[in-house]
């Protein structure tokens, strides 16, 4: 029973920052209708920059994430305002090709830059651990957790409750309504696209500390990121975050129960897709 | 004059293609199957995005193409030539049961499910030793013995093979069948055209060409390991030589790959690491400059000069 | 106060307005109608900064063409789209609410809320309500009102009555009829013509993306031309 409540946990916790990089391909999906192949890469930028942060002048993880930020946000802006913004109103395929060049730019980029070494940033905090009841988590997943849940019920807030969230939610639901808004839909767009490349910033650099990162980790990330914003429904952010706990608890029971599972983990995203589609192309959650 | 005309791409393809062999030594008969493996790809994919089906785990059929024909070798002696159809037909087979999950997905939804195939056969190729030796791989002998030319001509055969496939689609119903279902599959239901059937041929032929090539790379390389063969690279390389040859063309696949094959391998030479980079860079320059690659930006030039001669001669006789 | 020259309009190669000239007036409703795809629609894409133009656009003397779709609301144009182009995932208020997202209207947001909803009270009763699970009536209403929530000197409405029972038809043009008197101007693009004709100062008859006639309402009413072109629509209405 210990056990099975431990497994559940752990679960849970990467679960969410799972959430944080999923909500940001939720959300560019949502309000731009482009499925963004290179999200995994701001993951991964994010990642390293926090690494650096901390290996170079000492900086927390944690604390630097506003610097990570300000590091990976201005990359994602380019990348929309001079490559992704060109092909909007294009079809599906020359949107994903574009987005997948991008990625691998990008990874072949940090794969010259940082090498291919996995590195992860080694916190004074990154071994202990609290024993609460029957379970015992890491303070650095704990931190890691609450942050990813916290940051996305801030997302969420802001969504529904501010001027900023509606004008989202109407260029995604209405663009050219919106336009007769007076609302400026490129740089919604801009906005938008800068907001999702930041949160996979932020996954990334929590990453760095629970895990390691390397140039390739955003494509491990973007499977994930498909079979949860699937899960969820695509554009939905309060399914993102149901997806990516779910998605997180299959993975933590898989990787303890079936032998060598831990190996198994893309094939879990592969038949969550599956089993998803099949059953509720909505999304499991049915949240609009 | 007409039927030459249509042909003419074919033509020199098969006649470059033969000649080749006579003036190379073995380094470039190497670049040749590098690049016609490249073209046998890209256009194997472009047959099932002809149908608006966009696939992006095509390297599921390399893949499988590729661990059926080492493993029969290796394991139950089969020679290469029987393997390399038989790692084809595996590659088709599994297409029905992908196409027939994903038949009412539409663009974002079937290229996520493609591209998770892909990642769930290398990890099921990893983590199951006792059928397909994990992440260790698997070893073959060399094609007849390690002669280049024949290597050569075995892949040649099997790149012709595939592109004759494709011009005879375009010159069949099947290409109005399948044009129809990609610009609005609604329209072509009420036409009758049985939209099961023909995307699953679609699937179907495009898994076995990519099979095909699949099967023969074990025998060139002589060893494989999961993550070459079902990686992501794989169904990425399939797509930018169609995209950057041209979408929807017989012969734009085989430019592509022409092209970028010989511009990858001295970018190798050059850069050795940042060759992948520039491969991105071309990649993203195509569809932002040149959406319609290379042979669809010519027939629009083409096909622009034409309709400005055609309007002088009005202008004259008037 | 809105003047139309020489206008064409381009969708990709495509042409669909070959020179129309408007003048709209300030204070009255202006109408123009025509049959199905004769670019009516078109012409109120091309105010808006919608589609691609050769010509001239001004509205209060600026050049419309040079200002991007996003601004020509802030100069007080508000444009009610064909088919209403609500957020049907928002609520009615939010969807008003977004009305008056322009700099220009942002402050009287709450004023202009209660005369929208003095103008239709029913919107009031469904405020809470998702705009998609409201009857087409009541999302017309929604559409002019968040239309109106920029408090616009000129609104422009494009078909507003389509699909609308013969009652809410009656109730739509009492409340154009009373907007006008608040002093806005009003361009109206309508398939019911007898209704928009009598509700108009001014009228244009547009045919294959050219302009065909033009007069006042009554006078275009009495048209033997136009009843020669109408005919079909005439009868579909007498129905």
């Amino acid at each position: 029973m210990n056990n099975l409540s431990q497994i559940l946990v752990n679960g849970l916790l990467i679960g969410g920052v799972y959430a944080l990089s999923a909500i940001g391909l939720t959300l560019v999906f949502g309000v731009m209708r482009v499925i963004n192949f290179a999200h995994g890469e701001f993951l991964m930028l994010g990642g390293y920059a926090s690494y650096y942060l901390f290996t170079l002048w000492g900086i927390d993880p944690i604390l630097s994430i506003p610097l990570t930020i300000l590091l990976v946000g201005p990359i994602g802006w380019l990348v929309q305002k001079y490559l992704v913004a060109r092909v909007m109103h294009s079809n599906h395929l020359n949107q994903i090709l574009l987005t997948l060049g991008i990625s691998i730019i990008l990874q072949n980029a940090a794969l010259l830059l940082f090498t291919g070494d996995h590195v992860s940033a080694p916190v004074s905090y990154g071994s202990s651990s609290v024993t609460l009841g029957p379970v015992t988590v890491g303070v650095a997943r704990l931190i890691a957790f609450g942050l990813g849940i916290g940051l996305s019920a801030l997302l969420y807030m802001i969504l529904t409750k501010t001027e900023v969230g509606r004008v989202l939610r109407a260029v995604a639901q209405n663009d050219v309504s919106a336009r007769l808004m007076g609302i400026n839909v490129e740089q919604i767009y801009l906005l938008t696209y800068v907001v999702s490349a930041s949160l996979a910033a932020v996954s990334g650099a929590l990453t760095s500390v629970i895990m390691y990162v390397h140039p390739l980790v955003g494509f491990q990330f973007i499977v994930k990121d498909f079979a949860i914003v699937v899960l969820g429904g695509l554009g939905s952010v309060p399914g993102a975050v149901l997806g990516a706990l779910l998605l997180g608890v299959v993975e933590s029971f898989v990787g303890t129960v079936v032998p060598n599972g831990g190996g198994w983990a893309e094939g879990i995203s592969f038949v969550a897709i599956i089993v998803t589609l099949l059953i509720r192309p909505k999304g499991l959650f049915g949240v609009e | 004059m007409a039927l030459l005309r249509r042909y003419a791409g074919l033509i020199i393809f098969a006649v470059v293609m033969l000649l080749f062999p006579f003036f190379a030594d073995d380094y470039s008969l190497h670049i040749g199957v590098t690049i016609l493996m490249a073209a046998a790809l890209g256009a194997s994919w472009n047959l099932l995005t002809l149908t608006g089906q966009l696939s992006l785990g095509h390297a599921a059929f390399y893949g499988l193409g590729a661990y059926t024909a080492a493993l029969l070798t290796s394991k139950l002696g089969t020679p290469p030539l029987l393997a390399i159809p038989i790692g084809g037909l595996v590659a088709a087979a599994s297409s029905l049961v992908i196409g027939s999950i994903t038949l009412r997905m539409r663009g974002i939804y079937l290229a996520i499910t493609t591209l998770a195939f892909a990642e769930a056969l290398r990890v099921a190729t990893i983590n199951l030793p006792s059928i397909t030796n994990g992440a260790v791989g698997v070893t073959v002998n060399a094609l007849f013995d390690g002669e280049k030319a024949g290597a050569y001509f075995v892949m040649a055969a099997i790149a012709f093979l595939i592109a004759l496939g494709t011009q005879w689609i375009f010159q069949s119903p099947l290409h109005f069948a399948f044009t129809a279902i990609r610009e609005n599959q609604e329209a072509a239901a009420m036409l009758g055209i049985d939209l099961t059937r023909y995307k699953l041929l679609a699937f179907g032929l495009s898994a076995f060409g990519t099979g095909l090539v699949g099967g023969f790379y074990p025998y060139y390389v002589t060893y494989i390991v999961p993550d070459n063969v079902f990686g992501m690279h794989i169904s990425v390389t399939a797509q930018v030589y169609a995209l950057f040859g041209g979408l929807y063309t017989v012969m734009g696949p085989v430019v592509g790959a022409g092209v970028l094959e010989v511009m990858n391998e001295f970018l190798r030479q050059h850069l050795e690491q940042a060759s992948l980079l520039v491969y991105g860079v071309v990649l993203v320059a195509t569809i932002v400059f040149f959406p319609g690659g290379i042979v669809g930006s010519l027939k629009q030039l083409w096909r622009r000069r034409e309709a400005k001669r055609a309007h002088v001669k009005t202008t004259e006789s008037l | 106060m809105l003047f139309i020259a020489d206008l064409c309009a381009f969708y990709g190669e495509f042409q669909a307005l070959f020179g129309v000239n408007i003048t709209v007036k300030q204070g009255e409703v202006t109408s123009i109608v025509g049959p199905n795809g004769a670019g009516k629609s078109t012409l109120l894409r091309a105010v808006s900064g919608l589609v691609r133009t050769e010509g001239r656009i001004e509205f209060e003397g600026q050049n419309l063409r040079k200002i991007p779709a996003h601004r020509i609301v802030d100069l007080g144009l508000a444009h009610v789209p064909e088919g209403r182009g609500l957020f049907p995932y928002l609520t009615v208020r939010e969807n008003l609410e977004l009305g008056s997202h322009v700099p220009r209207a942002r402050p009287f947001r709450a004023k202009n809320m209660e005369w929208v909803y003095h103008l239709f009270p029913r919107l009031l009763e469904r405020e809470r309500q998702l705009a998609h699970t409201l009857s087409g009536g009541e999302q017309q209403m929604v559409a002019i009102g968040r239309g109106l929530m920029s408090r616009p000197k000129l609104l422009i409405l494009d078909e507003p009555s389509i699909g609308l029972a013969p009652k809410m038809v009656s109730v739509l043009f009492n409340v154009i009829e009373e907007i006008r008197r608040e002093g806005v101007t009003v361009l109206l693009v309508e398939q019911n013509v007898h209704r928009a004709l009598m509700a108009s100062e001014s009228a244009y008859v547009i045919e294959n993306g050219a302009m065909v006639l033009s007069g006042s309402g009554s006078e275009l009413l009495q048209s033997p031309q136009l009843q020669e072109a109408f005919l079909g629509l005439a009868q579909d209405e007498m129905r």
